[in-house]
């Protein structure tokens, strides 16, 4: 268990407060054209995405931490995209709490025993799944998501610096 | 139906009154057990504070399924697990409380766009069974109104009681 991607987990939410920064709310709601290929969500569906999954990712480790292999499923992400008012949320404030929520929960990452990073728990659509596969997949999650802002920035004029 | 708009501004400013609830006090006040005798709870402030942020954002992404989902599938947790095997007494309570502030006001923000037909959207819980986003929003409520109640009384007994 490579303990570094704790500090990679952790600095996810720096990452995406500077990927955002500088930009109006104009921008952060401008939607790309479909044929721009750089995904068809606006850099604020992007950002309160992020802290949905964000969110729902901490909960299942959590759950696969304190519980025995415990049952978790997967959630629409089109779908809350499109029924919960993504558009009038408050972009500043999700970076934040995304933020805020890494902190808190790298500190509890920290504290387990390598052992712990091969606690499982089954997922509805992925199968079996390990506490060391879930942190992997929210710093993927994220490094994906925050390639697709900067592919978005560029095109608004306004490359990240 | 209608849904009665200040079950909302309720749950908006549940995390200003755990953040009240819990300031000026020490780390050893926060973590205080109260001793079963007592019949006040037996958590301590920090570990109600952590229960608190844990079932709020769980209880969200289920209100989230709701709204988003039809009649989603909700499975249940085991908070007496949360509650011992996350580290909670070494962490710092007002992270949580400020976690679940801001939670509740980004929320807030989608409660308050919902047409009134949504609250009765419906989830299934595995053990609580069918309920409604209406039900969700009044039991996240009154679900913190309770601990910050029971907070009030160890407060009492740190003689650090809470101010009006």
């Amino acid at each position: 268990m490579d303990r570094k991607i704790i500090d990679e987990y952790e600095g996810g939410g720096e990452k995406l407060t500077t990927a955002i920064a500088g930009l109006s709310p104009q921008d952060l709601l401008d939607l790309p054209r479909s044929d721009a290929g750089i995904g068809l969500w606006s850099i604020q569906h992007v950002v309160i995405h992020l802290l949905d999954s964000d969110l729902i990712g901490t909960a299942r480790m959590k759950s696969i931490i304190a519980e025995d292999h415990p049952q978790i499923l997967g959630f629409d992400e089109s779908k809350f995209a499109a029924n919960l008012f993504y558009e009038l949320q408050d972009v500043q404030r999700a970076v934040r709490m995304f933020d805020l929520n890494r902190r808190q929960f790298a500190k509890v990452l920290r504290k387990l025993p390598d052992l712990a990073f091969s606690r499982t728990a089954q997922h509805n659509e992925r199968g079996e799944i390990t506490l060391e596969q879930s942190v992997h997949s929210r710093i993927q999650h994220v490094t994906h998501h925050i390639k697709f802002i900067g592919l978005k920035r560029e095109k608004l004029g306004k490359p990240v610096k | 139906m209608t849904m009665d708009h200040k079950i909302i501004d309720s749950f908006e400013v549940g995390g200003e009154k755990l953040r009240r609830a819990i300031d000026g006090l020490t780390r050893d006040e926060l973590l205080w057990a109260p001793p079963p005798t007592l019949e006040i709870g037996r958590w301590s402030i920090q570990q109600v504070t952590f229960h608190l942020m844990d079932d709020e954002l769980i209880w969200t992404d289920r209100m989230k399924r709701v709204i988003a989902e039809d009649n989603p599938r909700i499975l249940n947790y085991d908070e007496s697990k949360f509650a011992t095997k996350l580290y909670c007494e070494e962490e710092d309570a007002r992270v949580a409380a400020e976690i679940l502030d801001m939670n509740r006001r980004q929320f807030a923000i989608i409660l308050r766009n919902l047409p009134p037909s949504a609250f009765s959207r419906t989830g299934d819980h595995n053990d609580i069974g069918i309920f409604s986003l209406e039900q969700a929003v009044n039991w996240t409520a009154e679900h913190l109104d309770h601990h910050v109640y029971y907070i009030s009384m160890k407060r009492q007994k740190l003689g650090k009681p809470l101010k009006e």
